[in-house]
């Protein structure tokens, strides 16, 4: 999260360069002149902290489902509707940060929120999980009921184990509508069945990353949105192609990604759903742009990537990667600047690229976030159903 | 906690108290439906005649748990402002009572807001009462007195150590009986040979279904009857359709593309020449948890992997006669993907204006027909294909599933269509 210098301190300074400029000096016009192109350089930034929350408006968040959540700066939850194709941005006003205890444990969160929804848990899906980076209470986004007019909720869970339904009315909000698909002129009976699931979000330098899957062709759409949103650019589709080793190329659906720095440049680390993790600088997502990834790390048959973080320990980097066969790994990226790409078949079992380490006592773990610089939140469920959230020690 | 939402125009309350006397725990265990609980009569001592689950006059079909029999006492109104104060959940919650997963005591009230008007105290639950659903009202007695009549509750909530005075009633509206009504209409592609590396298949339900519990309920056996393990890509969101009546399944792709790990350590999902069951149980509930009528079962054989894309100009077009409304046919030179065909497809005039009609695709996904809204007239016409079109195997006109990076280069088409000119004239016949 990059919070760029306060814009609204700009206006005040160029307010006080205008009433001088009747009076001023050659040499002082041209001081003017560098620090107005310094002024518009900050304008320019992507990030401008102050005026986020600022940006939105009061009225009712419309979500018509809530899926993948992602936390930018000043509470704000970036919340993926996958039925609308929208990913709105909510003023959570929650903002007081929290002492640092790095504890927090609630048993049975599904029931409990199931309760406070007036249901049971079977009832009820919990698409994600994102800690708030302030507050650090944990917050879901949930369906209730699960056919399509399943309604979605968020909620707050807090370290004591208590459930607070987000209101969605009266909150300040944005919505940023993403490209739709091309219509179904020949409509049938079933009308356009066509939606592109987001499958995961993420917050950086003033922009919002989307990943998103269609339900009809197989490509990968990586968009990048700026924040506050405007009105009618939502960011332009981006295909990705990994080199796929050797000689062949594939559009391939990411899965989840996740921001990170290599070398001071934003890189995002990206996980397929044919399970490569493959990099590529941010500055290539550029409207209509082929970006091709560099694969770094294979993660083999049965590691089909859910969710991933990035921490820091002992001084070094390391991801940390949530997979389906419920296992966590932890992957070493100190070496991720030099490596090279992968690009020759791995075959026997063998590995290739960055190395990394399943983390066996993590078990069954569905999400995670960040928690704090020692920990992580996850949400775990048990043989019996039962889902908790708890903060582990980061590996 | 959930703090209650006061609407200030009914600044009736004056002071809460009861105008009868009950206490204990749990009093009474309501196995009734609904509407019954709500018509008990009104007898001082039942819980029912104080706790009851009331039709909501703001929501139709809504309801709300009231507490009526809190009568008005002397003393001054309490303003908007004092009622706002007042943490209604301390005095009146309602519970799930169980869940099917655990008998819980530490479960959280239900969400909702509170209205107190005509001495009635009204929960409205955020969320609509459930069938199937118990649910446990608790109101306090003692923490509903205010005596003097500033907003504060000014009484010990437990002053004797003992466990205080509360009113409980439990209500249930039975599920009504399990009806099976829905079923699984096709599966896509319905040819019965696919390539090797088959990308997708399209599940289309005759209503819609319950998300979150698909995968467990899709099987694919071998020759062998034994399962083959992990052959589809599961990701949470489940890909459906607006409607919940098409899923999206996808193999896994990571057994498709050649070079990445899963297909070197494991091979293809789909092994050329030998033949597969895939099944859907009944199991799998609809949106009103329902099980299927009945499993459905698709037996296919499987062919050499197609690595090439669809070529639309070696297509074959049967052309209608003019003044009819004979359908235009495309024979395409292999299956299609059924979603992607009856999207990308279509015919605009010489003009450029799109003609209405309707689609219909058959023969196993090798062809279209078009049927125009109006008779053809005489003119040219152009068949327009968006290149995004794929076939079984996720080959799109654009360019193949897997591209060769070096040299020779494949085609690859940057423009998003792609037509095909044609004439109606009187001189069609088909």
């Amino acid at each position: 999260m990059m919070h760029g210098p306060s814009s609204h301190a700009v206006p005040v300074m160029a307010k006080c360069i205008n009433t001088h400029e009747r009076s001023i000096p050659m040499k002082l016009v041209i001081r003017s002149a560098v620090f107005s192109l310094f002024l518009l350089s900050l304008l320019a930034l992507p990030s401008q902290g102050a005026n986020l929350s600022a940006s939105l408006k009061k009225g009712s968040a419309d979500l018509k489902s809530a899926g993948s959540l992602a936390f930018g700066p000043e509470g704000i939850l970036f919340v993926a509707d996958t039925l609308q194709a929208s990913v709105f941005a909510i003023a959570t006003e929650d903002t007081t940060p929290a002492q640092d205890t790095g504890a927090f444990k609630v048993e049975a969160v599904n029931e409990k929120v199931a309760a406070a929804l007036g249901t049971q848990a079977q009832q009820i899906l919990i698409n994600d999980l994102a800690v708030n980076p302030i507050s650090r209470a944990a917050y879901l986004s949930v369906s209730r009921g699960q056919g399509p007019d399943a309604i979605p909720v968020l909620v707050r869970v807090n370290t004591a184990g208590d459930v607070k339904v987000i209101s969605l009315d009266g909150v300040r909000f944005a919505k940023a509508a993403l490209p739709n698909a091309p219509e179904n002129r020949a409509e049938g009976r079933r009308g356009n069945p066509r939606m592109e699931s987001i499958t995961d979000l993420a917050f950086e330098d003033g922009r919002v990353l989307v990943a998103g899957l269609s339900n009809e062709e197989f490509a990968s759409s990586l968009r990048s949105i700026p924040f506050p949103f405007s009105t009618v650019d939502a960011g332009a589709s981006i295909e990705i192609f990994h080199g796929a080793h050797g000689r062949l190329e594939t559009a391939s659906p990411v899965r989840t990604f996740v921001p990170y720095k290599i070398e001071g440049e934003s890189h995002l680390l990206a996980a397929y759903t044919c399970t490569p993790l493959v990099s590529f600088p941010t500055s290539a997502l550029k409207p209509g742009a082929h970006v091709k990834g560099k694969t770094v790390a294979e993660l083999g048959n049965r590691n089909r990537p859910l969710d991933m973080i990035v921490y820091q320990k002992g001084g070094k980097d390391y991801l940390l990667l949530a997979n389906n066969s419920r296992g966590i790994m932890k992957i070493t990226t100190d070496a991720l600047s030099g490596i090279e790409a992968i690009v020759e078949p791995v075959r026997g079992g063998g590995t290739k690229g960055i190395s990394f380490e399943t983390i066996a006592d993590w078990k069954g773990i569905t999400q995670l976030d960040r928690f704090d610089t020692k920990h992580a939140l996850v949400l775990r469920t048990s043989d019996s159903g039962s889902m908790s959230l708890e903060a582990l020690e980061l590996p | 906690m959930i703090r209650g939402s006061v609407i200030p125009a009914c600044a009736v309350a004056i002071t809460f108290g009861l105008a009868f006397g009950c206490g204990g725990n749990i009093q009474l265990f309501a196995a009734a439906p609904l509407s019954d609980a709500a018509n008990q009569p009104s007898e001082l001592g039942d819980p029912t005649s104080i706790i009851r689950l009331a039709p909501d006059s703001d929501r139709p079909g809504g309801r709300v748990f009231e507490v009526s029999g809190v009568v008005a006492q002397a003393g001054a109104p309490f303003s908007a402002e004092q009622l706002k104060g007042i943490d209604w959940s301390r005095i009146f919650a309602v519970y799930v009572a169980s869940s099917s997963l655990s008998e819980r005591q530490d479960l959280p009230p239900i969400a909702g807001s509170y209205l107190f008007e005509a001495g009635i105290l009204k929960f409205k639950p955020r969320f609509p009462v459930e069938k199937g659903v118990r649910y446990r009202a608790v109101f306090f007695p003692k923490r509903a007195r205010f005596p003097n009549g500033d907003g504060q509750d000014k009484n010990e909530e437990n002053p004797s150590g003992n466990s205080e005075e509360s009113i409980t009633a439990e209500f249930l509206t039975p599920l009504p009986p399990s009806v099976r009504s829905a079923f699984v209409e096709n599966v896509f592609p319905t040819v019965d040979v696919l390539p090797e590396n088959q990308l997708k298949f399209y599940l289309y339900f005759s209503a819609p279904m319950s998300r979150g519990q698909g995968y467990t309920h899709i099987h694919l056996f071998g020759e062998d009857g034994k399962s083959v393990d992990l052959p589809f890509l599961e990701i949470d969101e489940e890909l459906w359709d607006p409607k919940g009546t098409r899923l999206t399944l996808f193999f896994d792709p990571g057994r498709i593309k050649r070079g990445v790990r899963p297909r070197e350590e494991l091979g293809p999902t789909l092994r050329v020449g030998e033949r597969y069951t895939f099944v859907i149980d009944s199991n799998w509930q609809d949106a009103n948890g329902n099980p299927l009528i009945r499993e459905y079962r698709k037996v296919f054989r499987v062919g050499e992997a197609d690595y090439d894309s669809p070529s639309p100009k070696d297509w074959k077009l049967e052309l209608p006669a003019e003044e009819t409304q004979e359908p235009l046919v495309v024979r395409f030179n292999e299956s299609l993907d059924i979603a992607l065909a009856s999207r990308l497809i279509w015919v605009e005039t010489s003009d450029n204006q799109y003609l209405s009609g309707s689609i219909d695709i058959a023969d196993g996904e090798r062809q279209w027909r078009f049927v125009p809204t109006r008779n053809w007239t005489p003119g040219d016409y152009h068949l327009i294909v968006g290149t995004v079109l794929e076939d079984l195997a996720g080959n799109s006109v654009a360019r193949p599933f897997e591209v060769d990076a070096f040299p020779p280069v494949q085609q690859r088409i940057e423009q998003e269509t792609v037509s095909r000119s044609f004439q109606i004239s009187g001189r069609n016949n088909r």
